[in-house]
This record gives structure tokens, C-alpha cells and sequence, in this order.
């Protein structure tokens, strides 16, 4: 059972505004999953706006989606599942997890990356990185460096040494 | 941060979190990329926390806890013999912080599965079939050491 304190706790919102000016409000038990934001609750200035100037409004949306998905509301409350329900629950999880990073396009994939490492959001950090490795995956160089935007800074000597070196990996 | 045609310029710390997710042969395509990525990749430790390296007389594998089960991942030994690794003539000797001790045909190989990189060493010491080889890390030194018995 919730104690009166903790139900006034998890009641309590943050309002974090996006990179361009769109207000969220999140409960505070949802916010905690981002490191940024529980190290603020810690410090007690979470007080009117908190303005994520990385991250704007529609990735802002979905890194919310996948929070609210994560938090579990009643832990305590909550009489404990079975082993089988369990697994069955980490199992939906995974695979909601990897639905909801399929269907992004690369600009809300890469969006999504960048707020995540901003806003400390390990599990999604993980999730999205993990997404972009499979993506790099069988590339050759220069098709990674238009996939990241990298230009590259090597003289036409030194390339032809590396990629002597790394040979193997052509093969 | 705005939404533009081109994809946006990571920083250094996200590269990073891709770099750890990829396996050796992609890590050693990406070193080709640019400078600092090549020296990102230089920097890279095996990382013992996730894989676990496997390994047989013939073969070289890690396992991907990662994966929703467990799998076994091939390894690709980066010494070749006319394009084909040649899978009869090596065998591990000793592994330390993640660095396999592998004895080639045509002496030791030092090699870090993770990234790719290996280094060959002249060798004197003929491997008879009687000797006992280790290897090890020294702390006095900061080197590693190959131990002959």
C-alpha cells in the first residue's frame, strides 16, 4: 500500500520544455529514469520550467512515450508476479521496445540518441545505440561517414595505410 | 538543436557508446573513417562485463549475452594465408584483460578480438612440443608477459 507521502510524491510534475519552447508535464516517478532530472529532484531545483536545450519538441514526445512505457506506477502496491508472468512481462517489454525503435525514420533515431545521452536515459541510450550499431554494420568507410556526417581528415597516404592495416575487415 | 537535411554530427560520446556495440570487423572499417575515430577505436578495452571469448583449436567465438538469448558469435582472425585463414595452424595460448596470446605458424600473435588489432612478435624461442606457455600482465613492467616453462 502507497503511503500518503509517496501518493503526493508521485503526483508531483515537471514542466520541461523543449528545445523549441513546447511545454511537457511529466510525473516526477516517470522523470526519474533520466539521471539529469533525478539528479535536480535530488538538488531540489525542479521548480517552474527545466529547459532541455537539446532536444526538441517531437523527440522530447517520444523519449516521454518510452518513459511513461518503463515506470512501473504501484511497486509497492503491486502484489509480485509469478516467475512465468515475469518473463512473459520482460518479454512484451522487449518486444515494444524494439517496435517502437523500428518505427523511427534515421533523423528521429539519431534525435533520439542525442536527448537520451543528454537527459542520462540509460535503457534508451542503450536501446537506440544498439539500433544505430546494426545500422553501421557491413558498411563500407565512406558509406559511415555519410551515415554520421564525418568528413574524412586523412591524407590520401594515410588512408591507403590504414586501410592496408584493416585489410581483413574488407575481405 | 535544429532539424537539418544532413544527419547530425555526434559528439565523441555518442560515437563511443557506438563504437562499444560493434563487433571487430565494422570496428576496423570505422577506424578507416576519420582520425579521431581511428583513435577512439585505439582506446577501446574489451569489455569483459558483456562477452565472453570462447575458443576452440579451430575456432574463435565470443558470446553475446546482448542478444535476447544467448548466442555464439564468430570471430574473424585477422591473419590470413592466401585469403583463407588458415584454421589448422593456430591456437591459443592465454588470454589476459581480453588480449589472446595465439600461436601462429609463424610465431606468436597478440591479437584483441574486440577491435581487431594484433601484433606479431619475432620470436626465438621455437615452440617445442614440451613447453608450457602463459601469459600474463605485469604490473612492475605495464607490459605484458609471455612465460615460457
Amino acid at each position: 500500500m502507497s503511503t500518503p507521502s509517496s501518493s503526493v510524491f508521485s503526483y508531483r510534475v515537471l514542466k520541461l520544455k523543449s528545445s523549441d519552447g513546447e511545454i511537457f508535464e511529466v510525473k516526477q516517478t516517470v522523470a526519474v529514469q533520466s539521471g539529469v532530472l533525478k539528479q535536480m529532484m535530488e538538488d531540489g531545483c525542479t521548480e517552474g520550467e527545466i529547459p532541455l536545450n537539446n532536444v526538441d519538441s517531437p523527440t522530447l514526445a517520444k523519449i516521454i512515450e518510452w518513459c511513461n512505457k518503463h515506470h512501473d506506477d504501484d511497486v509497492e502496491g503491486r502484489v509480485l508476479s509469478q516467475e512465468k508472468e515475469k518473463e512473459k512481462e520482460k518479454a512484451d517489454m522487449k518486444r515494444w521496445e524494439s517496435e517502437f525503435i523500428d518505427a523511427l525514420n534515421r533523423d528521429e533515431l539519431y534525435f533520439l540518441l542525442i536527448g537520451s545521452n543528454y537527459m542520462n536515459i540509460k535503457e534508451l541510450l542503450d536501446c537506440a545505440a544498439q539500433k544505430v550499431a546494426g545500422m553501421v554494420k557491413g558498411k563500407t568507410p565512406e558509406a559511415i561517414r555519410e551515415m554520421f556526417n564525418i568528413q574524412s581528415d586523412f591524407t590520401e597516404e594515410e588512408e591507403k595505410a590504414i586501410r592496408k592495416e584493416n585489410q581483413w575487415a574488407f575481405n | 538543436m535544429k532539424r537539418t537535411k544532413q544527419a547530425p554530427i555526434f559528439p565523441d560520446d555518442i560515437i563511443f557508446e557506438i563504437l562499444t556495440r560493434l563487433p571487430g570487423k565494422s570496428l576496423a572499417r570505422f577506424k578507416c573513417v576519420c582520425k579521431s575515430c581511428h583513435s577512439l577505436i585505439n582506446q577501446l578495452k574489451y569489455d569483459n562485463d558483456h562477452k565472453l571469448m570462447l575458443s576452440s583449436d579451430y575456432t574463435f567465438q565470443s558470446a553475446d549475452f546482448e542478444a535476447f538469448r544467448i548466442k555464439a558469435v564468430q570471430l574473424e582472425f585477422p591473419l590470413k594465408v592466401g585469403g583463407h585463414v588458415d584454421v589448422l595452424g593456430f591456437k591459443v595460448i592465454g588470454s589476459c584483460n581480453g588480449l589472446l596470446l595465439v600461436d601462429y605458424y609463424k610465431g606468436f600473435v597478440i591479437w584483441n578480438p574486440w577491435t581487431g588489432g594484433h601484433k606479431r612478435l619475432s620470436y626465438n624461442i621455437r615452440a617445442f612440443s614440451y613447453d608450457y606457455f602463459g601469459f600474463g600482465y605485469d604490473h612492475s613492467t605495464d607490459d605484458y608477459r609471455i612465460v615460457r616453462i
